[in-house]
């Protein structure tokens, strides 16, 4: 935590400002040793770059339309004109894997970002207030956490509907509570300290105190587990998808493998390369979250 | 210890309270889902929907319901199916050994493969076992149960034409122990690896930790065995969170159990929980999210009331 202080009180950025040149080679030279110390979040960081150049440059990749019944046979095995080969439909699986990305990280992203910002809002809600707001707040959480996530998922997307809003929306449910809880965590820590007795002393009122001091400290603890959150997020939505709830959409992961479990006979590869993919894209941003929460707060370390 | 209890208890009534008020709304409140047309049937006239909603209770007031609804649970009536008119206890009563089963397995080869190799990780650390551990387990965090139980599948039946019972209803470990092996071995061995990569991961860390404390110099100085050393004052000391994650993988489970027993085709709560949510079931979701909650808060209690046992400093008051 001391380490973000540091890099942005107004002096670091003021005397590293008069030189950008050495700012700049000095930053890469911090990030390499970084990257050096940490090999496993170096490979997520990797994996997830590339999956999302996938995602953003898909159309550019993916030598066919996703949904293109005529880019090959059917059930072709892999071939230099068909990389993953093709599926029952006749469609080309490589294709299909590269679009499917979009689905997956998009919704991981927002539901994350969105989950995460409610959470943190609910954790100093609840901190800083206590009493009667506090114990209703973690009774709610308490019980969110309590219960199979993937329950409360499917209870809440077949009740409102598959779509691209409800699933963000259930995929939200489910990143609040657990970000609540640390941040809640923190603030009950932060509100304590002098620096927060000082400013209420000198005449600071709630929100300022809120905004100014307490906030900052919190933000960065809630992104480091959103951060951690993203895999488990990924996995939700492809096994929402799986299951036939997923969103709507041209080449998802989740669906996918699910029609290659249900066509018979069996083509491999059709069930292999979508949930491969799922797998390594889960992995990258487990590896990425791993080696950001240590770094970042070694309090955190094993945490999960 | 027993004031705790009662304690741990009334929280756990309140959880519950606030989960199935949020499940009833949320059941209710949506659009396009009405149990009173399931009921009907197909040849359905406004006037015989009418007549459902009537009979169902569906025109009182939501505090009505619930009211009927939570009664019921405490005289044991847990509602009617409104697909099959069944009642939602028989069918628990008649499913339950099914996914009680595959959690005991799943339990079983999780602590069975999970403890071993993180001790065997934590004690030969930076060792090639040490890699070999925590990178399977970074796979295994990673891989979706979905996937993994789809490829268990298609696999063997592709190569060797090998597919295990499915469809054939539950097959009852005393009539045939070989036939229920091959029915819930897969599903459990597929469940369990998630969870197992969780305990070796959590298992390694805490172990860790642990062979640094002085009380383990100690007991090395007086000439303890290596093998003493680690089982009993080691692992034993180190086990407080593992059993903390294998009591929320526990109460998880039947998230899982809804993936795998879909596509093991095992006629356990699981899938009766989909096909339910799938049919717009009410009674079913609405008692079987009770069910859900009442696993987890009574597995977290037996978590925590194991903590007394695994370390006697902990004394609860």
């Amino acid at each position: 935590m001391s380490k973000d202080v540091a890099i942005a009180s107004p002096s670091f950025f003021g005397e590293e400002a008069a030189r950008p040149e050495a700012r700049l080679s000095q930053r890469i030279a911090k990030l390499g040793q970084l990257a050096r110390q940490n090999p496993l979040g170096t490979i997520g960081l990797i994996i997830i770059l590339v999956f999302a150049a996938m995602a953003v440059f898909a159309p550019l990749i993916a030598p066919y339309a996703p949904t293109d019944t005529r880019a090959g046979g059917v059930d072709e095995s892999m071939s230099w004109s068909h990389l993953f080969g093709t599926n029952r439909a006749g469609q080309d699986i490589f294709s299909r894997v590269v679009h499917g990305s979009r689905i997956s990280l998009s919704v991981a992203f927002i539901s994350v970002l969105g989950g995460g910002t409610v959470g943190i809002l609910l954790g100093i809600i609840s901190g800083y207030l206590g009493g009667i707001v506090d114990s209703t707040i973690q009774r709610t959480v308490d019980a969110a956490i309590a219960f199979p996530a993937l329950l409360l998922l499917l209870i809440i997307t077949q009740a409102l509907g598959p779509s691209f809003g409800t699933i963000v929306f259930a995929l939200m449910l489910a990143v609040i509570p657990g970000v609540t809880r640390v941040v809640r965590g923190t603030v009950l820590s932060e509100k304590n300290n002098q620096y927060v007795e000082a400013a209420r002393a000198s005449g600071a009122w709630a929100p300022r105190i809120l905004l100014r001091h307490i906030l900052p400290n919190v933000v960065a603890l809630g992104i480091i587990v959103m951060t951690t959150l993203l895999g488990a997020i990924i996995l939700a939505e492809a096994a929402l998808s799986f299951l036939g709830l997923g969103i709507p959409s041209s080449a998802s992961w989740g669906q996918d493998v699910n029609k290659a479990r249900q066509s018979l006979p069996y083509h491999i590869p059709a069930a292999i390369f979508p949930g491969a993919a799922i797998t390594l894209t889960v992995l990258g941003f487990n590896l990425l979250g791993d080696a950001i929460r240590d770094i970042a707060d070694p309090r955190l370390r094993g945490s999960r | 210890m027993q004031t705790y209890i009662v304690r741990r208890l009334l929280i756990g009534a309140i959880i519950l309270f606030v989960l199935s008020v949020a499940v009833f709304i949320l059941l209710r409140i949506v659009p396009g889902s009405d149990p009173a047309e399931l009921r009907c049937g197909l040849n359905c006239t406004p006037e015989g929907i009418k007549q459902a909603r009537e009979e169902m209770g569906l025109n009182d007031p939501y505090v009505v319901q619930y009211w009927d609804w939570l009664s019921g649970v405490f005289t044991g009536d847990l509602g009617t199916s409104v697909v099959n008119f069944r009642p939602v206890g028989d069918s628990i009563k008649a499913r339950f050994p099914v996914t009680f089963e595959l959690m005991v397995l799943t339990l079983i080869i999780t602590i069975v493969v999970g403890i071993p190799f993180g001790v065997a990780s934590a004690v030969w650390k930076n060792s090639p076992i040490d890699y070999g551990v925590r990178v399977s387990a970074i796979f295994g965090l990673a891989v979706p149960s979905f996937w993994l139980a789809t490829l268990v599948l298609i696999l063997p039946a592709t190569w060797w034409g090998y597919a295990p019972p499915l469809g054939a209803g539950y097959i009852h470990i005393e009539e045939d122990l070989w036939g229920n092996l091959k029915q819930f071995v897969p599903p459990a061995a597929v469940l369990a690896v998630g969870s197992a990569a969780g305990v070796m991961r959590l298992t390694r860390s805490s172990l860790l930790e642990v062979l640094r404390q002085d009380y383990m110099r100690t007991a090395r100085a007086k000439g303890l065995a290596e093998r003493a050393l680690i089982v009993r004052h080691g692992l034993k000391n180190s086990l407080i969170p593992v059993v903390t994650v294998l009591g929320l993988q526990m109460a998880g489970l039947l998230g899982g159990a809804i993936i795998v027993e879909q596509i093991f085709t095992l006629p356990g709560l699981g899938a009766f929980t989909f096909e339910a949510l799938f049919r717009k079931d009410f009674p079913v979701v609405q008692t079987m999210t009770l069910y859900a909650g009442i696993t987890v808060v009574l597995l977290n209690l037996l978590v925590d009331i194991s903590y007394a046992w695994l370390d006697p400093r902990i004394r609860y008051s």
